[in-house]
């Protein structure tokens, strides 16, 4: 029983950092690497503010400046080669992702940090306030982005962007305008996740890369396209790193979250989106 | 200064060398053949544990691995290869029916289970300890002032032969065949071409070749243990042959030196010791931003790969 | 194929480049040549190991500091060249290679487990003494010593986990201990260690588990430990883990007594995870009598860069290995790897007066007599294979005001 509240736990974390990653994966089609150092780059400005203000406001800070830096990223480095291919755009954001890592290295150090919070104890096993408040996190900000794109105009004209660049602009939707839009969203959400991943961590310098192969991970495992496929291979991955570990040591735990992907993928090729979503095959 | 400078660089071209080997490796299956393999590593972990195994002598008091053979080194580099296809085949056969995105996390997740089962099975392994001292080829024969060369020149050897082994399939009929589908599957098949025959012998060469450098890459080390074959290798091979110019040989090559160049020589960015750990993260940064500026100003690569005559005009988005 | 040439071409002088423009930036350095004497420095300023990086790396040019405010060795200044070997074994090769042949080091020092096992026959071969300062595998227990350059100032996880088996089982009266390992060479090779020896002391160890770096949580490890029912947990993880563990602990109001590796004991930890630390024990090699070798360091460091040295940022065990190094260069008279090698024992080691400092070393060299460096991080005496045990063992704890205190010292001759 704890078990699966460890499962929840783990699963929140994996899909709170998974949410905006999926957003420039659908709406921009690109394998967007830097996404985890955008998780980095907030925890470390939130614990620079940190410093002078309490948690929250500094959170709330630091997630809109992570947001700004995420559109400014996108108007710098990725819109002027967007022509240029999935692959040039992918291993552009490698390039961000090493240059965002090694300037918070050179201004913050190497060492480990914490923000300044109070220690709190678990309210139920395996879950403290603060893990609880991950949680709701997670699945407000998957319901947030699920009513965005479905119910605003905005929204809309992001996935009409998404299905058909061409078309949406010929319908005459401000395609730069929606991926602005896109860009801060995901970087806030990633932003988020970092603060989240400091508060019952630590903030260290290798954080964004441990987090965006998990991240990349899920999405896939999600079945691209599908919010909801992200949010189901989060559970899937949480509660098979937990329940695993009852029968396989420990060690293993990331071991069996891959072998699970592995396994998922091979029966269902499309993800798990592909199980309630028969017909919406995207064409990769 | 000069001769110091000299020994430096053999070094690092050395490194570039074996790399240059696996990005060959990768470019004839994810450049000529258009597979999004993110598990490259994989092949070069299991060649070169398979090397070490064969070559090393027998595990001594308070290591534990299996075999330790002390096999002749040639006989092991060959074994890698031949571990390596056999891990390619293995992950191949089922998964290469995934499209992009999904065979590259497929592949990546077999990655990290090989490097999981090599840290944590100590029998097979001597886990994270990993085994220490291994030899270098020719050795013996050499005063240590020189051995960087002669590695250096070995290696430089080794590069062309597979080089000219993987050009030759790149335009042999096979070559071909793999481009035809990578840029249109429908008209491949109509022409007979049958993708998983295909992809999964171009996989299985590239395990070969990859499966090989791994046991270069205990040359150079000297040292194995699992941490050496994280996903780093694998986003390196790849950044490689992308700003070399994707299933161009003579790019990967170009790729994987330039690439080691560009690390290695901003070791020479010295503002004094005080400086030296802030340094290191503002090299990385450094290094980012040589990748962004070659992807930006040259998307094809350096050296772009030139275009194969096909019959009907190939849709390049 | 033209184009081919000039890339290569275009390659070649872009290098050529970056070399001279960083010649420039050290030209005093480097026209002069022999004119200084250059240490290295290797170590992980990026990867897993950089927590670790600046304060190894400010220690040792605290040493530096004070040998050329001392006259320099020989005469000459010395200069300390700090490369990153990225925390791995490739990293390693490449930063030793360059310390080596570009900057005419003389000796290397710093390197950690994974990176000082890969210049095994490097240092040997091309003669060159690297002094490991962070470093704690057993691998490193027979293979070091005069002849096989490869030297370290931090004591080997075998001494370490006699001692703490000791204190655990014979101090502390703990019977039962359950052991939560995370899966990298440094952590593993301390919790073996420990095991071994604790077994051998008639101890029971009720489980052992392993974790897997970098994850959100271990509440499932946790569970796991508990319900072994230890009297105590030994934990030997990095930095990363620790901060997770240590708090997910606390959340569930486990009371089991902790026990971690030295390289937990830092003042980083515990700020960072606050309460969650307090009764953390900790154990650390030091001096028999009361040495001033350790209160001098903290001081020293203190005033130069406004924070304390721990015992688990081995800032001391960094600056004696600098210091013994530039000693062994001044009684050798020579500046080459192999003359320093061959001193390495002989001024660290007794008999001979015993010196705390380099000024005081140099002092005594110059009057003749045969010298023995008591350092910082304990009495700096090599054994047979380049390893350095201590006398006595500190066990510290974190106090309910969140500090690192000694609560015991034990003498550790008969361990």
């Amino acid at each position: 029983m704890e078990s699966i509240v460890y499962g929840i736990v783990t699963a929140s974390i994996i899909l709170l950092g998974s949410v905006g990653f999926s957003m420039t994966l659908n709406a921009e089609n690109f394998i967007n690497i830097a996404h985890g150092q955008m998780l980095l780059l907030c925890a470390y400005i939130t614990l620079f503010l940190n410093a002078y203000m309490s948690i929250v406001p500094a959170a709330i800070i630091g997630i809109l400046v992570t947001g700004v830096f995420g559109v400014l990223f996108y108007k710098v480095f990725y819109r002027p080669i967007k022509k240029r291919g999935a692959m040039v755009l992918l291993f552009t954001s490698v390039g961000l992702a090493y240059v965002i890592n090694g300037v918070v290295g050179t201004i913050f150090g190497t060492t480990t940090f914490a923000y300044k919070i109070p220690n709190v104890k678990e309210i139920i096993p395996g879950m403290t306030p603060y893990q609880l408040l991950i949680i709701i996190a997670a699945i407000c900000s998957t319901l947030f982005l699920h009513y965005f794109l479905t119910k605003t105009k905005i929204g809309k004209a992001i996935r009409a962007v998404s299905e058909n660049s061409d078309l949406a602009k010929t319908r005459g939707i401000d395609t730069k305008r929606t991926s602005n839009y896109v860009w801060f969203i995901a970087s806030s959400l990633a932003g988020l996740s970092g603060v989240f991943l400091g508060v019952i961590g630590s903030i260290h310098l290798e954080m964004g890369w441990n987090q965006i192969l998990i991240i990349l991970a899920a999405t896939v495992l999600g079945g691209l396209g599908s919010i909801y496929g992200v949010m189901a291979a989060s559970v899937v991955i949480g509660l098979s790193m937990e329940l695993g570990v009852l029968m396989i040591p420990s060690y293993y735990r990331l071991a069996i979250a891959f072998a699970i992907i592995i396994i998922v993928l091979l029966i269902k090729p499309d993800g798990l989106q592909s199980l309630w979503n028969k017909s919406g095959k995207r064409v990769a | 200064m000069l001769t110091g400078t000299a020994l430096f660089l053999s070094s690092i071209l050395t490194l570039a060398a074996i790399y240059a080997v696996i990005a060959l490796a990768l470019n004839l299956e994810a450049g000529v053949d258009g597979l999004w393999d993110l598990g490259v590593v994989s092949f070069v972990a299991v060649g070169a544990y398979t090397y070490t195994m064969l070559t090393v002598s027998p595990a001594s008091a308070g290591q534990s691995y299996i075999m330790g053979f002390g096999l002749p080194m040639w006989v092991g580099v060959l074994a890698a290869g031949i571990a390596g296809s056999i891990v390619a085949f293995l992950i191949g056969k089922p998964t290469l029916k995934l499209k992009n995105e999904y065979f590259l996390i497929t592949t990546f997740a077999f990655a990290e289970v090989i490097r999981q089962i090599l840290t944590n099975e100590r029998w097979l392994s001597n886990g994270v300890a990993g085994v220490y001292n291994l030899a270098q080829p020719f050795k013996t024969y050499f005063t240590p002032s020189v051995y960087p060369y002669i590695l250096l020149l070995l290696l430089v050897i080794i590069v062309f032969i597979v080089y000219v082994v993987v050009h030759r399939l790149t335009y042999s009929t096979f070559g071909r065949s793999l481009k035809a589908l990578r840029e249109n599957e429908p008209l491949a098949l109509t022409a007979g071409i049958r993708p998983d025959r295909f992809h999964i012998r171009a996989f299985v060469i590239a395990g070969f070749f990859a499966g090989t450098a791994g046991a270069f890459y205990v040359w150079y080390s000297t040292v194995i243990t699992p941490s050496l074959f994280t996903s780093d290798i694998t986003f390196f091979v790849w950044m490689a042959i992308v700003i070399g110019g994707l299933a161009n040989n003579k790019g990967a090559i170009v790729g994987s030196v330039i690439f080691v160049l560009a690390g290695e020589s901003l070791r020479f960015l010295d503002l004094g010791s005080g400086f030296a750990v802030r340094m290191a993260s503002m090299k990385i940064a450094i290094l980012g931003l040589i990748l962004i500026a070659i992807l930006k100003w040259r998307p094809q690569g350096i050296l772009p790969e030139k275009k194969v005559k096909f019959s009907n005009s190939s849709k390049n988005s | 194929m033209n184009k081919w040439l000039k890339l290569t071409g275009i390659l070649i002088l872009a290098l050529a480049l970056v070399i001279s423009l960083g010649g420039c930036g050290t030209t005093t350095e480097e026209t002069a040549g022999g004119d200084t004497i250059n240490f290295g420095y290797s170590s992980g300023f990026t990867g897993d190991m950089a927590p670790w990086a600046e304060p190894v790396v400010n220690a040792a040019n605290a040493a530096i500091d004070e040998i050329n405010a001392a006259g320099g060795i020989l005469g000459k200044q010395v200069v300390l060249y700090a490369e990153d070997n990225k925390s791995g074994v490739e990293g390693s090769v490449q930063a030793a290679t360059k310390l080596l042949s570009v900057n005419k080091c003389t000796v290397i020092l710093g390197p950690e487990s994974d990176p000082i096992m890969a210049l095994q026959s490097f240092a040997k071969e091309n003669k060159i003494p690297v002094i490991g300062t962070q470093c704690g595998t057993s691998a490193l227990d027979a293979i070091g010593g005069t002849g096989n350059y490869l030297w370290r100032t931090s004591p080997s996880d075998s001494f370490i986990g006699i001692c703490e088996a000791n204190v655990v089982k014979n101090t502390m009266g703990i019977d039962k201990v359950c052991i939560m390992y995370e899966n990298t060479e440094g952590s593993t090779s301390a919790a073996e260690s420990f095991t071994h020896n604790f077994e051998a002391l008639g101890g029971t160890i009720v489980n052992t588990i392993v974790m897997s770096s970098n994850q959100s949580s271990y509440s499932s490890e946790i569970k796991k430990a508990v319900d072994s029912a230890p009297q105590l947990l030994y934990i030997s993880t990095g930095q990363v883990v620790a901060n997770t563990l240590l708090k997910e602990i606390y959340q569930k109001s486990i009371e089991i007594p902790l026990l971690g590796t030295t390289e937990l004991q830092n003042d980083e930890l515990v700020a960072a995870v606050q309460q969650a630390a307090v009764g953390l024990m900790s154990v650390r090699v030091v001096e028999n009598e009361d040495s001033t070798g350790w209160d001098r360091f903290v001081e020293l460091y203190t005033d130069k860069f406004g924070v304390a040295p721990m015992a688990g940022y081995y800032q001391s065990n960094s600056y004696d290995a600098t210091i013994i190094a530039a000693l062994a260069l001044a009684a050798a008279g020579e500046n080459t790897g192999e003359a320093i090698e061959n001193k390495l024992s002989e001024v660290a080691n007794p008999p001979g007066v015993k010196v705390g400092s380099y000024a005081d070393g140099i002092a005594e060299l110059a009057a003749g007599n045969d010298i023995d460096y008591e350092g910082a991080s304990g009495p700096c005496d090599f054994n047979e294979f380049g390893n350095v045990n201590g006398p006595a063992v500190a066990v510290m704890e974190v106090s309910s005001d969140l500090k690192w205190v000694q609560t015991q010292k034990i003498d550790a001759t008969g361990f």
